[in-house]
């Protein structure tokens, strides 16, 4: 498995209101092309699971996570 | 426990049933898993709970919490779950689970099966929300069960990410039935009957259709999107307006229906979202409100999200995904109103005797001083029951100067740390009480001064110590502490007082004690005996067991074991004793005893049982023990391929972990006696060699048994010079121990010795005197290990017995005789009973049953030479008829 740790980007379906920004700790919400970016400095592994998993939980779709920078 | 969690929720009044999801779940039935898989909000629980109402099916129910994440509590639930379809369901692994030293979780599992198999109706077992656990523990439970259920049993597994059960394998075993996100999401057809036919609202064929793409089936979506309809006077305007602008719709949705509510429905809303679950009075105090129960009830009616939690309507919960939209708003609002909420829910759970929920109402708020002081009064408890897992999920949790100030939640928590091998981490937390004790110790302080008020706490404390310091400190000091804990405690707790005197014992045999080590450990058992903690009873006795062996006691150890096992069974943990690897001791050393007064039916059951219990083994001790009694009991009944193969597993075990000096070297022994007799010499030299048996002599009591058989294998080599100085340095540690089984041991070596030397008499009085020292407890295996060259004494020793020349009694070498005898015609298959080539062809004839004449016939010889061979056949097996001795013949594998 991959390690995920440092500057990364989750990009989300959909327009998600920045009042979000307190759940995904660390992560900051900005916008492009009708998705929701997340982006920040992660951890490691947990941190980015209790992300994916606050995702999960809210329904909302996944469309891509990636290291910053590649 | 809380028992709305085992609570089938109802599925309510606006249910869309969903016959075809039914057909598919009925399919179920023929398999061992349904698995519900899909994010929050497609009506998973409504699903199953529906079908479950319409078909009358039953069903264990759990809605799971993150605090089900420790194995005890898990499986006490689901035990308690299937107690309300069966009511004695699970009795004796309860009690097993009820126990502070969390038994493995296999043997609880195994039982339970045993009583899942009574059931002989269908019976679903639900666990709700399963994606809320993350214990490996628990998830290899599941994975066990799913193995082992019989066919009527069925698990359904509804969660929101799919769980790590081998599903691949169930599904190519056709033991799986999914249902998924598309199965869940609603059609224009089931959106018609629910606005339309249901909801009574009239919606349009292209409003329906148009709601089904912008809510992608999601059925909370839809529901949210029911209730912010309510009043609105153009719905077909509001679903063209959903979504427009691409904005999660959970926002847009919750935000439109909070709109249309009065504020105090709204600020009840906003406000009781921090609440896990929801009663009247529990409302009433957060809120300072005294309507709660009207307002839950409306919120009910109104398909609000609110799932009642018990028929008597005390308890409700917000739909999770509702309660975290909910609570997301709320956070939003003020840090300050939050704490107020919390810290009113935790008081109010604290005063209603829910520690659990009032804890982790504290935690939200990081209040740790508060969750602490309330983990503090039940942290014993939870002790007491096994729930280890919750105990180190809380010591995580709080900061370590938390835990440092609290001294009764640090004992447990230090306690279970040392058992799961962290003595390091255990430490920082038992500082302060370390450095109470030692003041104790150098007359600084009294007790009562080191920890006010509590003499019991500070004796546990001790007790911890001693524990924590068992492999590190000098035995002095280890002793100290004990009696220091045995004064406080002052015999008022027969659990940690039997502990402190178990550790009391190691110590002293550690000095070199081995009478006071006893007496200490039997002080130890009878107060294990006073509690119910077959944990502490069990460890107690393999170490009384172990050390009367090690003295030759062998008639008292074993007459330990029974009774302990019979104890158990009194107690109600027959069953158990079986199953719990902490048994596996107790199971080993009886098949050792038995194999030494050559029981072997018995020994090989035993050392059978020790086996299966040790695969669960935490203790690898337990491990080597069952390996070895197992290579024993298989050797003694000639088995000795199976004998060797043991001893490599045991080396599996033995690569991974370092086991102390006694059992390494009854290993070591015992391999090179192993190669010795399969005439493999230079490999058992090579093996001394690797083990350093050459090199450093390093004789002790504990290390004699594996040099009295380096010593055999010098005599193999013709060293004999090296033997015998060995061998009378042994006898020097052996004769002053008292160590019957080594002197036994060692005289036949000498025995061997001088047989080889031609020095008859000395081999002869050698091996008498082993005979001697061997009848009092009965031991004769060692006595039928070198038969094939003992053999030559055989005859003189019954002579000289018979003569009256020895002092051995007649029941011991009558025996022994009946032992050897049977031993030498097991070992050569065909015995040596004289019988000729023509005796044993007419044996054959005769197991075919043929008639006199047709043996003479088929051996060309007349009728009066087969009489003949039948009278010296009968007398050469010793018997008087013609089915006696084909009966002997085929024992003794002759036909």
């Amino acid at each position: 498995m991959i390690k995920m740790k440092g500057k990364t980007r989750i990009v989300i379906k959909g327009h998600l209101d920045q009042e979000w920004t307190n759940r995904f700790e660390g992560m900051k919400i900005s916008y492009e092309a009708g998705s929701t970016i997340l982006s920040g400095n992660l951890k490691d592994d947990s941190h980015l699971h209790g992300i994916l998993e606050i995702i999960r939980d809210l329904n909302l779709t996944l469309i891509s996570v990636n290291p910053e920078g590649n | 426990m809380l028992l709305t969690k085992l609570h089938i929720p109802q599925a309510g009044n606006n249910v869309v049933h969903r016959s075809e999801l039914f057909e598919k779940l009925k399919s179920g039935l023929s398999r061992k898993l349904i698995l519900v898989s899909a994010p929050a909000g497609y009506g998973k629980t409504t699903l199953l709970s529906d079908w479950i109402n319409q078909n009358k099916i039953s069903a264990a129910w759990l809605s799971l919490d993150n605090g089900d994440n420790d194995p005890a509590v898990f499986l006490s639930y689901v035990i308690s779950g299937i107690q309300g379809i069966q009511a004695d369901f699970g009795q004796s692994a309860l009690r097993l689970l009820n126990s502070p030293n969390s038994p493995s979780v296999e043997s609880i599992a195994s039982l339970l099966i045993n009583d899942l198999l009574i059931i002989d109706k269908n019976l679903l077992l639900v666990l709700d929300d399963f994606h809320l656990i993350r214990s490996n523990e628990i998830s290899k439970l599941v994975i066990y069960f799913l193995e082992h259920i019989p066919g009527n049993i069925h698990f359904v597994i509804l969660t929101r990410s799919d769980p790590a059960l081998s599903l691949s394998r169930l599904r190519s075993q056709h033991q799986l039935v999914e249902i998924r996100l598309s199965d869940l999401s609603f059609s224009a057809n089931d959106i018609f009957v629910l606005f339309n036919k249901k909801l009574k609202l009239v919606l349009s064929i292209d409003d329906v259709c148009s709601l089904e793409t912008k809510t992608e089936g999601w059925i909370a979506g839809l529901q949210l999107a029911a209730l912010s309809m309510q009043g609105r006077e153009d719905i077909s305007k509001f679903v063209r307006d959903l979504k427009g602008d691409n904005r999660y719709i959970m926002d847009y949705l919750m935000e439109e229906v909070l709109k249309i509510q009065t504020d105090e429905i709204k600020e009840f809303l906003l406000q009781t979202s921090i609440l896990e679950q929801m009663s009247a009075p529990l409302c009433n105090t957060v809120l300072n409100r005294s309507d709660s129960q009207l307002i839950l009830e409306t919120l009910e009616r109104d398909n609000m999200f609110v799932i009642p939690l018990d028929n008597e309507r005390n308890w409700y919960r917000y739909h999770h995904l509702f309660a975290d939209l909910l609570r997301q708003r709320l956070i939003l609002q003020s840090d300050l109103q939050l704490e107020r909420l919390h810290n009113k829910a935790c008081d109010w759970y604290d005063e209603n005797s829910l520690p659990e929920l009032a804890i982790y109402h504290a935690l939200e708020t990081r209040n740790f001083e508060q969750a602490i002081r309330i983990l503090s009064r039940i942290v014993e408890r939870m002790w007491e029951v096994g729930q280890h897992s919750a105990i180190l999920r809380y010591g995580n949790l709080l900061p370590d100067e938390v835990i440092k100030g609290n001294q009764e939640f640090a004992l447990y928590y230090s306690w279970i740390l040392i058992t799961a091998g962290q003595v390091a981490e255990s430490e920082k937390y038992l500082d302060y009480a370390q450095k109470a004790i030692d003041s104790v110790i150098r007359g600084e302080g009294s007790a009562k001064k080191a920890i006010p008020d509590n003499k019991f706490l500070f004796g546990k404390l001790a007790t911890t110590l001693a524990y924590m310091k068992l492999f590190s400190a000098p035995p002095e000091t280890i002793i100290k502490y004990s009696e220091i804990a045995i004064d406080n405690l002052s015999g008022a707790n027969p659990l940690w007082t039997g502990w402190a005197w178990y550790f009391i014992g190691n110590a002293e045999l550690v000095r070199g004690g081995v009478h006071k080590g006893l007496d200490a450990f039997n002080r130890a058992l009878e107060y294990s005996r006073k509690t119910d903690n077959i944990y502490l009873i069990a460890t107690i006795t393999s170490a009384i067991v172990s050390r009367r062996c090690a003295l030759g006691q062998y008639r008292d150890a074993f007459a330990l074991c029974t009774d302990t096992l019979s104890l158990m069974s009194r107690r109600g943990f027959s069953g158990i004793a079986k199953v719990e690897w902490t048994f596996t001791g107790l199971f080993s050393m009886m098949s050792v005893i038995q194999c030494f007064w050559t029981n072997y039916d018995e020994a090989l059951e035993n050392a059978k049982t020790a086996y299966k219990l040790c695969e669960n083994a935490r203790d690898i001790r337990y491990k080597i023990m069952a390996l070895l009694a197992y290579s024993y009991a298989l050797h003694a009944v000639e088995d000795k391929e199976g004998a060797f193969d043991k001893i490599g597993e045991l080396e599996d075990v033995l690569k991974r972990y370092k086991i102390a000096p006694f059992l390494a070297s009854t290993y070591i022994g015992w391999k090179i006696y192993l190669l010795i007799e399969k005439q493999e010499i230079n490999k058992a030299a090579d093996f001394a060699e690797e083990v350093g048996l050459e090199q450093h002599l390093k004789l002790s009591f504990e290390t004699l048994y594996s040099y009295i058989h380096f010593a055999r294998l010098l005599l193999q080599q013709n060293e004999y010079i090296r033997a015998e100085e060995l061998m009378s340095e042994i006898y020097v540690i052996a004769k002053k121990a008292n160590g019957i089984e080594r002197l036994i041991d060692l005289k036949l070596a000498y025995a061997l010795m001088y047989i080889s030397k031609n020095e008859h008499e000395k081999a002869l009085s050698e091996y008498i005197e082993a005979l001697d020292m061997a009848a009092d407890e009965n031991l004769i295996i060692q006595f039928l290990f070198d038969l094939d060259q003992m053999g030559v004494l055989l005859n003189d020793v019954y002579r000289m017995h018979a003569e009256g020349k020895t002092s051995i009694s007649d029941s011991f070498m009558q025996k022994f005789r009946q032992a050897v005898g049977s031993k030498i015609r097991q070992s050569k298959g065909s015995p040596d009973l004289g019988l000729s080539t023509r005796e044993i062809e007419t044996l054959k004839f005769i197991a075919e049953d043929l008639s006199n004449q047709e043996i003479a016939d088929r051996l060309f010889v007349s009728i009066n030479t087969v009489k003949t061979h039948l009278k010296n056949i009968f007398m050469k097996l010793g018997v008087d008829s013609r089915t006696k001795a084909v009966k002997k013949a085929k024992l003794l594998s002759l036909v």
